[in-house]
């Protein structure tokens, strides 16, 4: 055997250190040596294997610790179903918990460690766990609430350390993780027999297919069975196969991807793992998560062997007879020196003649069939191996590992008679194969809405095609139930062709199935458990990941469960990574067996996906960092960003809150901001609002009936505030309109409701009066908009601005089309400040460019750009309402002191609630201002109003603060508030309470306009 | 006139300014990905009725408007391009010069029948992905049958791509595909576009 080559690891040292691998079998590349660790020590393992395969071969047994009761346990599968071998795989960033080592490819330099055990997989404090094990029954956690109710507050911190996984990383991943979506005709799941001649016959037919495959290579089941194909080694159709479908257009196959999930509509997800399982280079994400939509779907999923429950049968050593032939065939890995096989069934006989045929000593045969016979059996004593017939394993015998099973003669229920020496007797060996049969995987079936069946001859649940089954899902193969290798090919390419016709392809033909000999497996014995009147001595393990026993499942059903749903949240069998793929379907015979219920009437729990654990990475994608959800930036914000803004989102669009100068606070530099703007001239970014363009020859009937307000009369070139409603009488939006032309306005929207109000009126048009000939286009993007505030306002515009802009050229809301600073605009003279001032549109190409021209044409007047926090404060100050703080969802026009606006005649939406006596009460909460009566004191933001702050709760409250700031034009902290029959009680005082900062401010109830009321300052 | 600047122009600067050729995962002349911002593009909606009579809008674009939902018509001598968005609703796309000419022969054909025509030139960012693996670039972030069987030359949508609201246009006569986003979040769709075709090989041109 050849060393790692240029690894200078040494000659030879792969095959010392594998005692248990043999020469010429298995699909691992001899050649090629690597280097890995487990739990601190070194071992080594070849390309091809999996980390639980090289442990094997490596000799160790012992790789975890059972969440409970903290007993030794060893690898027991070979894929996706493994319960115990569950390992932290690396360390660091790139850490990853729950892992299977079955499922783990092997690569040079990985790391892995057991979980659930400290301080080490060998010596373990937990497992006292086990001592304690009549303390901690079924359900023992759900009885910890209980009683005494401070109980689970001390239990919860150890039972959570105990539960048995591994632990996040704690840094931020330095990998990517990719999300991808496909579309096909065909996805099969599943790439064994069944899958690989269904995608086989789709493709042929002309689909465009995706074969997913958990495995790092096609082939399914074959890779680990000698089974024949066209007189051949199977593998070699299988090599076949794979090329045919690599070569033909169309065909995706996708390996170490494990099909996830089915959802509604024949959607899928998929997770790859790609690369060969090292870490991927830069250019690669480390997983792909696909989202396929396929039009047919082909379930090829396999089955899961199971085992049968017999004392400590969870001993290092203990395996599944299947995954023992899948470690010796694919791995050529031996489960031990000697074996014991313990059957109910045939499959477990081919295991032993192939372990027999590789060199392991096959100790005993232990059936509990009272005449197994057949092909397998006559070739099993011709090679000389003991054969038990109507012999079942009480219990293995051994410290830490395997030494031996104790077996003694059994009924057809499993039953012995006693465990005393004379009826019982041990058989050694170092590895005890089980099977108790098979279970299809029938778990992406049942996500589909798939029915199942019990079938009586199988033991187990299988599909049910016949009883309402999910359009375009088809199930073949072992999956199906259908375990004879002939069956799975038949089934297979039947499944694929007819899918490929299902979706409309026509060149489906007939295809000829390879020559496979069939195999006639003899009836399986029903055997669960193995019982006798000590049984209760040792545990009989149902779930090896959760520690769930058939005692624990016979006392649920003493304490009175009888649905399987609750049975598995009582003693958890079938939680956890593994949810029951070995444990479920026994575990409900055992249940069925104590409640004295046919299996199929006590039915299965519901599958769920995904299938395996999924990665958080996986499924964010790269929807992380700045990629989370876009970030809206207006044309200026690269300028903002050099100028010191500090950025608040609002919405998607982050805005400039205010622009720090030197060392001053947060509320220096807004103060700052605002003086200028009311004292001098001020700039600030408006891009943010929604801006709709209407066309057509219905516009101002359109806008009649989406306003409260008359827009009528509105002129060319004139702008009008306008107030929107819901049809429940609430004021849901507001902004300005301007008449662009005879037949063009533009409306201006909130920031915040840009989208809503555009579905809205979209939805108007297009549904409630597609009579008017109205069109709408949002043009938020291509206007960059900036308003220029304040009594300089006028000074600065003139020297960019080729028009007339004194009180006669573009009086208080009015509208002009010129050039500022060369640049196309639209000035219009609106305002949210309450100052003169100016809000200018340009194509948002040339905004920053206009944005800058401004602030350099503003700077002999001493032109501050101003933020969103200035703005709120000046709006505040001005009394206006915004939308969210007053506008709140639960105001009405009336509430807010807009009632002159609402126009006498015709009809708007919302009007007729407003007549609704609850609308029209006296006392409704109306929009009224407060100032502290302390004037240093500041109004706690969303503060309850009360009248007496020291009653108990609750209070009579008598509004709220809906808007707070401080002014520094008034010198104190002021507050927009609602507050029942507001206006009336001007000149009252009320307390402002907020439980949250613990402060109560006695304060006035005001005018809620603080600044100008006449509004002298905004015509100049 | 001041400048316009698109919003690509600073992350192309901080691109080049980061000493990269733009190509992850390979060598310029391998890179499987050419990203190319489209700069000068004018585009127009039009609006009006689902199904104008035919040749009714042929003499102010040169070709029939398209009414088939997803394809899209080209001159035979220019790039102008009338994109179907939805029932009665066109993008109409072409050099900047030839905006005002073609704005000024839609007007004339929509006088006295119902519609709009707004300029939105301004409200859009545009890349073109061209390359052997351009499609799956955008198939990671875009729900839509990509398939060029099925995405066929000409053939244009209105979807979402990782988030964001695009417009996918297949140009003919493999010209690649043309992706329309709002301008205010071009820096995302830089991001997505440069991170998704890391593992094929990325040239950055225009």
């Amino acid at each position: 055997m050849s060393g790692g080559e240029g690894k200078g690891k040494g000659k030879g040292r792969g095959g010392s250190s594998n005692p248990l691998r043999v020469a010429d079998l298995g699909r691992i590349d001899r050649t090629r040596e690597l280097s890995f660790t487990f739990n601190g020590t070194r071992h080594y393992g070849f390309e091809g294997d999996t980390l639980a395969s090289a442990l094997l071969a490596n000799g160790v047994r012992l790789v975890a610790r059972s969440s409970k009761y903290h007993r030794r346990r060893g690898i027991v599968g070979a894929g996706a179903e493994e319960p115990n071998a569950l390992v932290q795989l690396e360390t660091g960033a790139r850490t990853e918990p729950n892992l299977r080592a079955t499922q783990v490819l092997l690569y040079d330099g990985l790391v892995a460690s057991s979980q659930n055990c400290w301080p080490s997989v060998g010596f373990d404090i937990g497992a006292i766990n086990e001592t304690l094990s009549r303390l901690l029954p079924a359900g023992f956690h759900y009885k910890t609430f209980m009683w005494p109710a401070s109980g689970w507050m001390t239990y919860e911190k150890f039972i959570r350390r105990a539960a048995g996984l591994g632990h996040a990383p704690k840094v931020a991943d330095p990998d990517r993780y990719a999300h991808r979506h496909a579309h096909c005709d065909v996805l099969v799941c599943g790439a064994g027999p069944a899958g690989l001649a269904a995608a086989l016959a789709a493709a042929r037919g002309g689909a465009r297919v995706i074969l997913a495959d958990e495995g790092s290579e096609v082939g399914g089941a074959l890779l680990g069975d000698r089974a024949q194909i066209n007189r051949n080694e199977a593998t070699r159709w299988v090599q076949e196969v794979a090329a045919e479908l690599g070569s033909t257009p169309g065909v995706r196959v996708l390996v170490r991807s494990q099909v996830a999930a089915l959802w509604d509509h024949n959607m899928a997800t998929v997770v790859e793992q790609v690369g060969s399982g090292a870490p991927v280079a830069a250019h690669l994400p480390r997983q792909r998560l696909w989202k396929v939509r396929a039009r047919e779907i082909v379930i090829a999923t396999g089955a899961i062997e199971r085992s049968i429950a017999f004392g400590d049968n969870d001993l290092p050593g203990v395996m599944l007879a299947g995954s023992a032939r899948t470690y010796l065939n694919r791995y050529g890995v031996q489960p031990g020196r000697r074996a014991v096989v313990f059957t109910n069934n045939d499959s477990a006989w081919s295991a032993a003649l192939d372990l027999h045929r590789s060199g392991v000593e096959v100790s005993a045969i232990v059936d509990v069939r009272q005449a197994p016979s057949g092909p397998l059996c006559e070739a099993a004593v011709a090679a000389g191996i003991r054969v038990y017939p109507g012999h079942g394993v009480l219990r293995t015998l051994g410290g830490h590992t395997l030494r031996a099973a104790l077996i003694a003669p059994v009924d057809a229920a499993g039953r012995a008679a006693s465990d005393a020496r004379g009826t019982a007797f041990p058989v050694e060996g170092d590895a005890l194969l089980v099977s108790g049969g098979w279970n299809p995987a029938v778990h992406l079936w049942s996500q589909a809405r798939g029915r199942l069946r019990f079938d009586e001859a199988l033991a187990t649940f299988v599909p049910d095609p016949a009883d309402r089954p999910p359009a375009h899902v088809r199930i073949v193969g072992s999956a199906a139930g259908a375990f004879a290798l002939a069956d799975c090919v038949v089934q297979g390419l039947a499944a694929g062709r007819a899918a490929a016709s299902d979706a409309g392809l026509g060149r489906s033909q007939t295809m000829f199935p390879p020559m496979i000999e069939r195999e006639t497996p003899g009836p399986l014995l029903p055997v669960w458990q193995v019982n006798h009147p000590g049984a209760h001595r040792y545990k009989r393990f149902l779930d090896l990941q959760n520690d769930v026993t058939v005692a624990d499942v016979e006392l649920a059903a003493r304490e009175g469960y009888r649905s399987v749903e609750h049975l598995k949240r009582y003693t958890t069998l079938g939680m956890g990574t593994d949810q029951g793929k070995l444990s479920n379907i026994s575990g409900l015979a055992i249940l069925a067996g104590a409640i004295d219920k046919p299996i199929p009437q006590v039915g299965t729990t519901t599958f769920r996906p995904p299938y395996t654990p999924v990665t958080l990475g996986a499924v964010a994608g790269p929807g992380t960092g700045i990629a989370i959800d876009p970030m809206r930036k207006t044309a200026m914000d690269g300028w903002h960003a050099a100028n010191g803004a500090v950025f608040v989102n609002t919405g998607l669009w982050r805005r400039a809150q205010f622009y720090r100068q030197g060392r001053e606070s947060d509320l220096d530099a807004v103060n700052r901001e605002v003086r200028a703007a009311r004292n001098g001239v001020g700039l600030v970014d408006i891009s943010t609002l929604g801006k709709i363009d209407l066309q057509g020859r219905d516009c101002a009937e359109f806008l009649q009936r989406i306003y409260i307000n008359d827009f009528a009369t509105l002129a060319v070139g004139r702008c009008r505030h306008g107030v929107m409603l819901r049809e429940d009488g609430m004021v849901f939006d507001d902004g300005t309109v301007t008449r662009l032309g005879e037949q063009n306005y533009l409306m201006t929207t909130t920031t915040a409701h840009a989208v809503a109000v555009m579905s809205r009126l979209e939805y108007l048009l297009q549904v409630e009066w597609p009579d008017l000939d109205v069109y709408l286009t949002s043009v938020t993007e291509h206007w960059a908009a900036m308003a220029l505030a304040g009594p300089r306002s006028r000074a600065v515009l003139e020297k960019v601005a080729d028009i007339d802009v004194s009180d006669a050229g573009l009086p208080y809301m009015a509208y002009r089309e010129c050039r500022v600073a060369g640049v196309p605009a639209r000035v219009f003279r609106i305002s949210f400040s309450g100052e003169r001032s100016y809000e200018i549109n340009v194509p948002a190409g040339q905004g920053r460019a206009a944005w800058e021209a401004l602030i350099g044409a503003g700077a002999p007047e001493g032109l501050v750009a101003y933020g969103t926090e200035a703005m709120g404060v000046m709006r505040i100050e001005k009394g206006h309402f915004v939308v969210g703080p007053e506008a709140d969802g639960r105001t009405t026009p009336d509430d807010l002191g807009l009632q002159r606006m609402i126009r006498k005649e015709g009809d708007f939406i919302g009007r007729r609630s407003l007549s609704k006596p609850a609308l029209a009460a006296e006392d409704r909460p109306q929009m009224v201002g407060l100032v502290p009566v302390q004037a240093r004191e500041p109004i706690p933001r969303g503060s309850m109003l009360v009248i007496e702050p020291r009653q108990v709760t609750p209070y009579p409250m008598e509004g709220f603060v809906a808007s707070t700031c401080f002014s520094p034009t008034i010198g104190c902290s002021i507050a927009l508030a609602l507050v029942s029959r507001g206006r009336l009680r001007k000149g009252q005082r009320l307390w402002a309470m907020s439980p949250l900062v613990r402060m109560s401010i006695e304060v006035e109830v005001v005018d809620p306009v603080f600044v100008d009321p006449a509004g002298d300052r905004l015509r100049g | 006139m001041v400048g316009a600047e698109s919003e690509f122009a600073a992350v192309l600067k901080e691109h080049a300014a980061g000493g990269t050729d733009g190509v992850v995962g390979g060598d310029s002349d391998k890179a499987r990905v050419v990203i190319t911002t489209v700069e000068g593009r004018a585009v127009l909606n039009l609006r009006t009725v689902p199904q104008p009579a035919p040749g009714l809008f042929a003499s102010a674009l040169g070709f029939e408007l398209p009414t088939t939902a997803g394809r899209s018509g080209v001159a035979a001598d220019r790039p102008l391009h009338a994109l179907w968005t939805g029932p009665g609703d066109w993008l109409i796309t072409c050099a900047d010069a030839d905006r005002p000419s073609l704005e000024t022969r839609l007007r004339a054909t929509l006088d006295g029948m119902t519609g709009a025509l707004t300029d939105v030139s301004h409200g859009s960012a545009v890349l073109n992905l061209s390359g052997p693996a351009a499609v799956d670039v955008l198939a990671q972030g875009c729900g839509i049958d990509l398939d060029p069987a099925v995405f066929t030359d000409g053939a244009c949508a209105m979807t979402a791509l990782a988030r964001m609201r695009v417009v996918i246009h297949r140009l003919p006569s493999g010209g690649g595909y043309d992706v329309y986003v709002a301008r205010s979040v071009a820096e995302n769709l830089w991001h997505f576009v440069t991170v998704a075709a890391m593992e094929y090989g990325y040239r950055v041109e225009g």
